[in-house]
């Protein structure tokens, strides 16, 4: 309560409109930088779900295959941007210019100046950069299908995950400091540009999950699994929304992201196949397999239905509080809690999407991989849930953490 | 000057026609059999995985003219990969050869799988290759260098964690030490750090401008 207090004292400082701020300069440099960024990473994710199915459907026969462009041009335009960012913002920085100071940006190498999030942004994108070539020996040396769990894939996806934190934190510092001035840039549904710009990308990092979500096969336990996909759902969806929820502190936050991530979703899953088959026509290549051309995934494109379970869970949270005399723009409590609660959905959502399409729409195909991994039985439900309970948990106070974080930072 | 310039003349001479023939050599030859063909391979590159393999395939029987057609480069049974499109046509410089070019994408055995068309009638057969690979790193050098992210991302968090913790230490020390109606906050505007009230602001925690209960404490 206390710092909430000093948080909403420090809200309105700045009593000038935003078009006469001394730091538009670097506002503006800092907003423009990360929205063309968060294009990219949109671009570099959608690549990253075309070459999945890629892998599946045609094989991997070299390096520069068009989504590895897609992917990688995405992601060299926004190390690109950030080395341009940190680099201006030096110099701004020993200029003294306004709004590039100690208080807005970090120092690294003892040198630099620079926003945190773009500097995370760099180092992200460098490291997925320099993944890219070790990678693809990896598969030179061990075959095209070497699983999401090979060391170089694990690396971009590090580089990737620090590449988007990057982002949020250029997007919440952004937003931090539009909270602070009275007549700001303008707002849609009471949400300023950064705030908007951070939904998305908490949504999109949710989105990612799913073209991958059948790669998490069961682990086997003797005569019992232990189901994986719960686990990567339950994470990626404790993190995100309650994070975005206290980064933002309104109510209905939750849903827009969820809003947002289901036409990302939808976009993907139409996207992909139409991709996919016009590649094979075009460059004369053959399906492996014997298999025929992909089609829309009804499974994946529902998928959403999950977070938005996950979402009305954390707005439930957030209306009992405010029932129970708390403030809209106080801390949520007890997120730990929210977190265990979203296992449930996660543990049955994903079976009973593919049980209703697989009785009442037999018609409409399902992929093999959707129905090796997302049909289970009881047993191991009820064996993954508490497992998933505590991922959730663990995973809320991350969240948690991050909220605030995200809620303070303006560097 | 020149009794010198002539021995520079002949040594660069001697280099050219040297590289010259060694660029025309094959660097290995090996043959094989498809049908009653006899069949002379000869490479100009060898098998390496990821890289251009220029090679060139000729009937052994001097004097006879084969045609080659649906030409591909198919993994051996175990090998994790997907069938490569070939490069086949005719040698510009001599007659009954056929020049071939393949980019291997995975190393170990292939097979170089080809239809034969000769005064004997058609035949398909597969000819192995050994694709090599590049100097292995050991598999924990691979996990090595693929985790060198993780730490830094775990460390990243936690100094941001202990940043969260201190942030919020301090903004509870400020509201808590002060006597009741005097929580405060402290910022910098135009360089000077000012300290504010809480009773400069109305209940909708809207701040009132017209309030002097602003100190400068700088």
């Amino acid at each position: 309560m206390a710092y909430s207090i000093t948080r909403a004292i420090i809200k309105r400082t700045s009593h000038k409109p935003a078009s006469t701020r001394l730091d538009l300069t670097e506002r503006r440099i800092r907003q423009v930088s990360a929205w063309i960024v968060l294009y990219l990473l949109l671009q570099t994710e959608l690549g990253l779900a075309w070459d999945r199915n890629w892998h599946d459907y045609i094989g991997r026969d070299q390096f520069w295959i068009p989504p590895h462009i897609m992917m990688y041009t995405g992601l060299a335009g926004t190390g690109l941007i950030a080395l341009v960012v940190v680099l201006l913002d030096t110099l701004r920085y020993y200029r003294k210019a306004a709004g590039v100071d100690e208080s807005s940006t970090v120092r690294i190498l003892g040198f630099f100046h620079a926003p945190l999030g773009f500097i995370l942004m760099g180092f992200g994108t460098f490291t997925d950069l320099l993944a890219a070539p070790f990678d693809n020996y990896w598969h030179q040396l061990y075959g095209i299908d070497v699983t999401l769990w090979s060391p170089f894939h694990l690396m971009g996806t590090f580089g990737a995950i620090i590449a988007g934190i990057g982002m949020i934190y250029a997007f919440a510092s952004e937003a931090a400091h539009e909270r602070e001035v009275e007549h700001s840039s303008s707002r849609v549904l009471g949400l300023n540009g950064p705030e908007w710009g951070m939904m998305v990308l908490l949504a999109a990092f949710q989105e990612l999950v799913l073209p991958a979500l059948t790669a998490f096969t069961p682990i086997v336990l003797g005569p019992v699994q232990l189901l994986t996909y719960p686990l990567i759902l339950v994470i990626a969806a404790s993190s995100s929304l309650i994070s975005v929820y206290l980064c933002i502190r309104k109510p209905g936050t939750t849903i827009l992201t969820v809003c947002i991530l289901w036409s990302l979703a939808i976009a993907t899953q139409a996207f992909v196949p139409f991709a996919i088959r016009s590649m094979v026509a075009m460059l004369g290549l053959t399906y492996r397999f014997g298999r025929g051309a992909p089609v829309f995934n009804v499974t994946l494109a529902l998928m959403p239905l999950f977070y938005l379970a996950c979402a009305l869970i954390v707005e439930a949270g957030a209306y009992w509080q405010r029932r129970a005399g708390e403030k809209e723009h106080d801390a949520l409590r007890g997120t730990r809690l929210l977190g265990a609660l979203m296992a449930v959905p996660a543990v049955l959502i994903p079976p009973a999407i593919v049980y209703v399409f697989g009785t009442l729409a037999p018609v409409i195909p399902l992929p093999p991989d959707v129905l090796h991994v997302l049909t289970p039985g009881w047993f191991d439900m009820l064996l993954t849930l508490p497992v998933a309970m505590l991922a959730g948990a663990i995973m809320a106070s991350a969240g948690t953490v991050l909220g605030d974080i995200w809620q303070w930072n303006k560097q | 000057m020149r009794n010198v310039k002539m021995p520079y003349c002949l040594s660069l001479l001697f280099l050219v026609v040297v590289f010259a023939a060694a660029g025309s050599a094959p660097l290995a030859s090996e043959t094989a059999q498809i049908g009653p063909y006899h069949l002379l391979l000869n490479f100009y590159s060898l098998p390496r995985v990821g890289q251009q393999l220029n090679m060139t395939i000729e009937p052994q029987t001097p004097g006879m003219s084969l045609h080659f057609s649906q030409v591909m480069l198919k993994p051996a049974p175990g090998i994790d990969a997907i069938p490569t499109g070939v490069t086949i046509g005719p040698d510009n410089d001599t007659p009954n050869v056929y020049d071939i070019n393949v980019t291997p994408s995975v190393r170990g055995q292939w097979l170089l799988h080809l239809t034969v068309n000769g005064p004997a009638g058609s035949f398909v057969g597969e000819i192995p290759l050994d694709v090599q690979a590049p100097p292995l790193i050991p598999t924990w050098l691979g996990w090595l260098i693929g985790l060198f992210p993780l730490p830094l991302l775990i460390s990243f968090f936690w100094w941001q964690v202990r940043w969260r913790n201190a942030h919020r230490v301090r903004q509870e020390k400020l509201t808590t030490l002060l006597p009741v109606g005097h929580q405060t906050s402290t910022l910098d505007r135009r360089g000077q750090k000012v300290l504010l009230m809480k009773k400069d602001w109305n209940s909708n925690g809207i701040f009132n401008h017209s309030s002097n209960h602003k100190e400068d404490l700088s």
